[in-house]
């Protein structure tokens, strides 16, 4: 199916017929199509209306009136075609006004939303021709005469797009969330036309693509303008103020470029000559774009096995779909710790690896070795953009574009999990990056968030991607033979590193509790995790308690034993009280277990419906719970099925083609 | 025997804790040195490290050392680094170190003796910051593994470690007792009448457990309904998230109430206030053991304290107790107080006696005994 119209109606019988009549008038056999009516909470009469109508148009039905997003979002969870058709039901279209934004979608695969020309109802003028932002990143609508809307080409580019009726990429916007319900009825189609810019998509308008809006029909709107407006600043006013700016320019010099390929004729030769220079800038600049973005990647701070914990999988997973990507091409020199060579064995052959060897480099490009100093790696791949996923770096120069992920602020949401000496060094590290970095990566809204809160960091600086899982580690192929000390099935599995903040202690004092009143033969449990000090001191802590039998330390797993355990647990318990994003969880869903987790840091955000949240500061809660899971199969297959809708949210694709939007931009020097 | 006694806690601004550890150590060394102990004291303790040295516990006499009392905190920390790696020796080498800051570090070849203070930072989450409770869960950890004996303030407290670890102490074999706290000055000869303005006092740092706001509420109710109108006096330091606190107590003095915050004050003033004010509040919705209500009674003071915690075993009927989240029963309880003078007079009588149960001398054989037993073994 091509086309889901997700059509929100409060109230309004008369415009919502209409609004009908149009679509079966002027899409009708067409368009493959499907119809999804969202009932707002509407009075008694349109109730009525919508009860009556043909049985091929599915009615979502709110029981209370909850505005625009809130309705367009549920409409949206149901349908299933490729692209949504966001409607308000005081628009008709009008002929080929659907065909058009398609054909827009054919011919611009990275389209992502698809806006198109509006036209007030009753003067016949125009109401919107995309959204520009002025006064400082404040948005409206572009509304030129409609005689010059003819000479435009079929299709350009716009910063953002009304929803009154626009195409959006269905699976994307699902899996964002929707519109951003913190909006009441305005603004939230800008904050999606903001984030699908964010993730790499390209905001679209069909010129030739017309429809009418009752505009002064919808109701609710001016009400609540000015807190819409300051939400949508707070979150994006530097950004779009920037954007304006970006904008203006790209416009002047389109016109710029346009006058000099008609005027070159007339011009006395200086003049000329001027015009063919700026043309061939022009033209540079446009192959340039075409040339792949040269990236630095520091991760000489990665070290070989598991004792960076979940950072080396995620870093390792965005490089290998970024590199898979086709648009907005990048090229990565990777700078490592020499031992690390074969585990960036995935690059592709324009990629190179660089080791450190004793002060100088040693280079592997597909087969080709090579050996340089540092000022010869320098010059033979000029870096375009710097990007760092552990912080500062040793690269960093005045004058070139960084961009640097931030995991979490443990050192300051729980100091006491680390030593002085590490909650100084990453202070340090913090703050050099909020000084330096031109954009800085998180896993979640909830880390950009810590990141304002703890250090004034403006939202818009920052954007995040979820770490979305691989699908080797959760491969459905066979495991391998039984890697060591894995208790037999079904049993509780808690893979962190034995740091403080993963809250090993209540941990146990819980399954100790679980294992004195649970009738019959308890799960046992399965911890995991690069071995050090803290395990050891751990593992007396079980043996003191008496548990030898039934916990299980297995050190670090490669990643086939890891499959194996993954197949073969009941559950995951993840009692960490704090985190950047929690991989586990996803692992876990991926996997098909059900999940018992800490309501607490980010992992709410991650987790969503899916989970048995467990209070990480109380062991008789957490115990309570590991009881209430292994004795209950269908709260099990409740919590997996749920899983299972929750992961869908996370795509490595998506997350993979977001950071690279960031570093290409930030290697261009343009606003992302 | 060669005790070792951490009394790093002493060094900060003193909480009950604190007291007790200073306590604990002086009463420890006056009883266990006509036996020819020999003592060492710890000023930096394992985590435990003091920025600014030179404050704690001082004691005087050939047999006590105190090694660390002037040690800056980064060669403190880098020291007891060693020492937990095993490359360096617990300075004076005791055989037994009494642990009472909740760290149980490391002691080499000493018996460790791990007082429990409290947990609250699992029984009442929320009245812990995840700050206290990481250290505290992490050393209470490490306890269950070195510790050679537990020594619990209260017979509550005892009972909240068996929650979490039902039938582990007998199963394990360590030995335990019950150590509580005592009124640090000795019981008063002759009660001082009380004048009509004397006031209510309420002792301990402002923080969420000490539920200051059932005090508040309930003196409001009281202040209406009183004749004598007696003002209310709050004793402490400003704790976590005492901001709501602090902000109800402005708003009552808005009202023209006459309440003070006297913020942390010294031993003498305190006891001062003991000898001048009504009777005492303790409203908290845990206690580990309750210094002040001992306190109160050894200076003839009666006590109104929450039904929760170890607060009805120290009071032992000594004192009136009332729930704490019913502030009405609160203000019934004070108007009580007030108004009914033989209930007074028998009340300041029972919380004499009550005090004269308690004593650091008791506690200190009772904790000597121990390190006697696990040093045998």
């Amino acid at each position: 199916m091509q086309v889901s119209f997700v059509i929100p109606v409060y109230n309004q019988v008369d415009h919502t017929r209409a609004c009908l009549r149009s679509i079966e008038q002027h899409v009708g056999e067409q368009v493959d199509h499907e119809v999804i009516l969202v009932d707002d909470g509407s009075d008694e009469a349109t109730r009525s209306f919508l009860q009556d109508l043909d049985p091929a148009i599915r009615v979502v039905t709110l029981e209370k009136n909850s505005g625009f997003a809130r309705a367009t979002n549920s409409g949206a969870r149901v349908a299933q075609a490729t692209w949504l058709c966001l409607l308000n039901n005081d628009v008709e279209l009008a002929a080929g006004a659907v065909a058009e934004m398609l054909s827009v979608a054919d011919q611009h695969p990275r389209a992502g939303v698809i806006g198109n020309v509006q036209l007030y109802a009753d003067s016949g003028e125009v109401d919107h021709a995309g959204i520009k932002f002025v006064d400082r990143g404040y948005p409206v609508h572009v509304r030129p005469p409609l005689n010059q809307l003819k000479a435009r080409p079929d299709a350009q580019s716009a910063v953002a797009v009304t929803a009154a009726c626009c195409l959006v990429n269905r699976a994307w916007f699902n899996r964002t969330g929707g519109l951003d319900d913190r909006y009441r009825n305005g603004f939230e189609d800008v904050d999606l036309c903001l984030r699908a810019r964010e993730a790499g998509w390209q905001i679209m308008i069909a010129n030739r693509s017309v429809v009418k809006h009752a505009v002064s029909a919808s109701e609710g709107r001016g009400r609540f303008e000015y807190r819409n407006a300051r939400k949508f600043l707070e979150r994006w006013g530097p950004r779009s103020a920037a954007l304006e700016v970006a904008e203006d320019k790209r416009l002047a010099e389109i016109f710029r470029f346009e006058r000099a390929q008609t005027d070159s004729a007339r011009e006395s030769p200086v003049i000329q000559n001027a015009r063919t220079q700026i043309r061939q800038n022009r033209e540079a600049t446009n192959a340039r774009k075409r040339e792949p973005v040269v990236v630095w990647v520091d991760l000489l701070r990665m070290e070989p096995g598991g004792a960076n914990g979940g950072i080396k999988p995620l870093v390792y997973g965005l490089l290998k779909e970024m590199a898979a990507l086709r648009w907005e091409p990048l090229r990565f020199i990777v700078l490592i710790q020499q031992a690390l060579i074969e585990e960036l064995k995935f690059l592709s052959d324009a990629d190179v690896i660089a080791a450190r060897v004793d002060g100088t480099w040693q280079t592997t490009q597909g087969n080709e070795i090579k050996h340089m100093n540092p000022e010869e790696l320098a010059r033979s791949y000029p870096a375009e953009v710097l990007y760092c996923p552990f912080g500062t770096s040793a690269f960093a120069q005045p004058d070139l574009p960084q961009v640097a992920l931030l995991v979490d602020a443990l050192h300051r949401d729980l100091p006491a999990a680390l030593p002085i000496e590490e909650v100084n060094f990453r202070e340090d590290n913090f703050k050099r990056i909020i000084a330096e970095a031109d954009w800085i990566q998180t896993l979640a809204n909830h880390g950009i968030e810590r990141l304002s809160h703890h250090f004034g960091v403006h939202p818009t600086r920052c954007f995040h991607t979820y770490a979305a899982v691989q699908k080797s580690l959760t491969d459905e192929s066979d495991a391998t033979d039984d890697p060591a000390g894995i208790p037999p099935s079904p049993f509780f599995f808690y893979p962190a590193n034995f740091w403080p903040h993963k809250n090993h202690e209540v941990l146990l004092a819980a399954y100790f509790r679980y294992v004195h009143q649970v009738e019959g033969t308890p799960w046992p449990l399965l911890l995991t995790g690069h071995a050090d000090d803290r395990m050891n001191l751990l593992i007396e802590q079980r043996d003191a308690l008496g548990l030898s039998e039934h916990v299980h330390f297995a050190g670090h797993l490669p990643n086939d034993a890891f499959r194996t355990v993954w197949q073969r647990a009941g559950a995951l318990v993840f009692p960490s009280l704090h985190e950047g994003f929690g991989i586990p969880l996803v692992e876990a869903f991926e996997a098909g277990l059900p999940v018992i987790a800490a309501h607490a840091s980010v992992l709410p955000e991650v987790g969503g419906d899916a989970c048995a949240w467990i209070d990480p500061r109380d062991p008789r809660h957490i115990a309570d719970t590991l009881a209430k899971v292994a004795q209950t199969p269908s709260l099990r297959d409740e919590l997996i099925a749920q899983g299972k809708e929750q992961v869908k949210r996370f795509s490595l694709h998506l997350e993979a083609s977001k950071l690279n939007h960031f570093l290409h931009a930030a290697g261009r020097r343009q606003v992302p | 025997m060669k005790i070792g006694i951490d009394v790093a806690q002493t060094a900060a601004e003193r909480t009950g804790c604190a007291w007790y550890a200073d306590a604990l150590a002086r009463a420890l060394v006056n009883v266990a040195r006509p036996e020819g102990h020999q003592f060492v004291l710890y000023h930096q303790f394992g985590d435990w490290i003091n920025g600014e040295p030179g404050h704690g516990t001082y004691l005087t006499g050939q047999d006590v050392e105190m090694p660390l009392r002037l040690e800056l905190p980064v060669p403190a920390r880098a020291r007891w680094r060693e020492i937990e790696a095993g490359r360096a020796p617990l300075p004076g080498e005791p055989d037994v170190v009494v642990a009472s800051s909740f760290h149980a570090p490391r002691v080499g070849q000493a018996k460790l003796l791990y007082v429990v203070h409290d947990m609250v930072f699992w029984t009442h989450p929320d009245f812990a910051t995840d700050a206290t409770r990481v250290v505290c869960q992490r050393e209470l950890g490490q306890a269950i593994v070195r510790a050679a004996g537990f020594v619990f303030v209260s017979e509550a407290t005892r009972a909240d470690f068996e929650q979490f670890f039902p039938d582990w102490l007998k199963s394990s074999g360590r030995p335990h007792v019950i150590a509580g706290g005592a009124s640090r000055w000795p019981t008063v000869a002759k009660v001082a009448d009380r004048s009509e303005t004397a006031p209510w006092l309420m002792v301990g740092s402002v923080e969420p457990r000490k539920n200051h706001k059932c005090a508040l509420v309930a003196y409001e109710n009281y202040h209406t309904r009183s004749n004598l109108r007696r003002p209310l006096v709050i004793v402490g330091g400003r704790g976590w998230h005492s901001e709501a606190t602090h902000h109800h107590i402005s708003e009552l003095k808005s009202k023209g109430l006459p309440v003070k915050y006297e913020g942390y004050v010294d031993d003498r003033d305190l006891l001062g206030l003991y000898h001048n004010a009504f009777a005492l509040l303790q409203p908290s919705w845990h206690e580990g053991f309750g210094l002040p209500v001992l306190e109160a009674f050894s200076q003839g003071l009666p006590a109104i304290g929450s039904n929760r915690g170890s607060l009805p075993e120290v009071l032992g009927g000594a004192g009136l107790t009332c729930p704490p989240d019913k502030p009405d029963a609160w203000t019934d309880a004070m108007l009580g107080l007030e108004q009914d003078d033989a209930l007074r007079r028998r009340l300041v009588e029972a919380g004499l006696r009550r005090a004269a149960d308690f004593s650091w001398t008791k506690t200190a054989k009772t904790v000597l005994e121990l390190a006697k037993s696990v040093t045998l073994t």
